[in-house]
């Protein structure tokens, strides 16, 4: 993931097609002004496959802005990914930008269920500053580049896949999908290995899958060939 | 190309004229589709969108098939997958009210008649 979106949980995701790319773009960039996190995926024309990125783009989202149109209607992708949005429950408000003459009974009942615009832009809002105000308690350190992951939730999951994992390594195959967990449970700090393939080794030592570690600020971590070093922010 | 009135869907292409017509009808929170025509690979994503969408929304679909002259592995496929659809969801349920020659013939040859015969009853 990049952009302003990137592990952000509280981010709304733009459902539009191609043809309405200005005025979405146009609401997006001012509602990111505004202190939103949006997502926007790639444009969506009649001939979009559904890729792996919307997919993900949609299931992680805190809510969907869906911008109406006959065209929109009218678009495959524009469908699957409203129904996603659905499937996933995830409120979504709607943008209309012309009268809808082409819609079917099960979009007429899917819109039916839209929320109120301000009210669900001002619950992302909230949702956005509770999780702002949390205090990392720890981070990891990418050796290879010094890049430093702030640790928040109590369970953080690193691997090769976006949709479960907390900090993603995604063109390293030697990573599993969900590789590994560090957790803080009751003031101390957890490593586990969520039965990898190419293993997790602490201070050299590879250790044994789904067995919880200590950890102590200093460790140097492997998730197979990658290396961090794991800091308390508590000690 | 699709054309929306009245509760009623109907799939053309320049060439055949009308492919399918999918007819909607809502009572309560049942939803009534009535299927005629080819239901062809490359027109399936049509049907496919709109009964996901009536299954996201109504607590039940009733699926009336036999009118279907024609269906593609494609259409089997989300026939298929929303059966997978309502198992995992309680809340919603899909029936099919009738089924034509066609469909039956389709579902046999793949060896899914047994699925299908599950979900009529």
């Amino acid at each position: 993931m990049s952009g302003p979106y990137a592990k952000n949980k509280n981010y709304i995701a733009v459902v539009c097609c191609y043809e309405d790319r200005g005025p979405a773009g146009e609401m997006a960039t001012e509602l990111t002004e505004q202190g939103y996190c949006i997502r926007q995926e790639e444009w969506l024309n009649q001939e979009t496959e559904w890729t792996k990125n919307a997919g993900q783009g949609l299931k992680g989202c805190r809510a969907g802005m869906v911008f109406l149109s006959n065209t929109a209607v009218a678009n495959h992708g524009f469908r699957q990914r409203l129904n996603y949005l659905m499937k996933e429950k995830k409120p979504f408000f709607v943008v209309t930008l012309e009268e809808v003459t082409n819609l079917s009974l099960g979009m007429q009942l899917q819109l039916a269920g839209a929320k109120n615009r301000e009210e669900l832009l001002q619950e992302c809002r909230e949702k956005a500053e509770d999780t702002g105000n949390e205090k990392p308690w720890g981070y990891l350190l990418y050796v290879k580049n010094n890049e430093k992951t702030e640790l928040i939730r109590e369970e953080f999951f690193l691997g090769r896949s976006e949709e479960v994992c907390d900090y993603v390594i995604r063109t390293n195959s030697m990573i599993g999908r969900r590789h590994a967990k560090i957790a803080k449970v009751k003031g101390t700090y957890r490593l586990t290995d969520t039965n990898s393939l190419n293993g997790t080794y602490l201070n050299g030592h590879r250790i044994m899958q789904e067995k919880e570690y200590m950890l102590q600020t200093g460790d140097h971590i492997l998730f197979a060939n990658e290396e961090f070093i794991f800091y308390s922010n508590e000690e | 190309m699709r054309q929306i009135t009245n509760g009623r869907i109907e799939v053309t292409d320049n060439e055949s004229g009308t492919i399918y017509v999918m007819e909607e009808r809502l009572k309560e929170s049942t939803c009534f589709v009535t299927v005629r025509g080819e239901l062809r690979n490359e027109f399936a994503y049509e049907f496919e969108d709109e009964i996901t969408a009536l299954l996201l929304t109504c607590q039940s679909v009733e699926l009336d098939l036999s009118e279907v002259t024609y269906l593609a592995s494609k259409a089997m496929q989300v026939l298929l997958f929303v059966k997978h659809m309502t198992e995992k969801n309680e809340d919603t349920q899909i029936r099919i009210t009738g089924c034509s020659a066609a469909v039956r013939t389709a579902f046999s040859e793949a060896g899914c008649y047994s699925i299908l015969m599950e979900q009529s009853e």
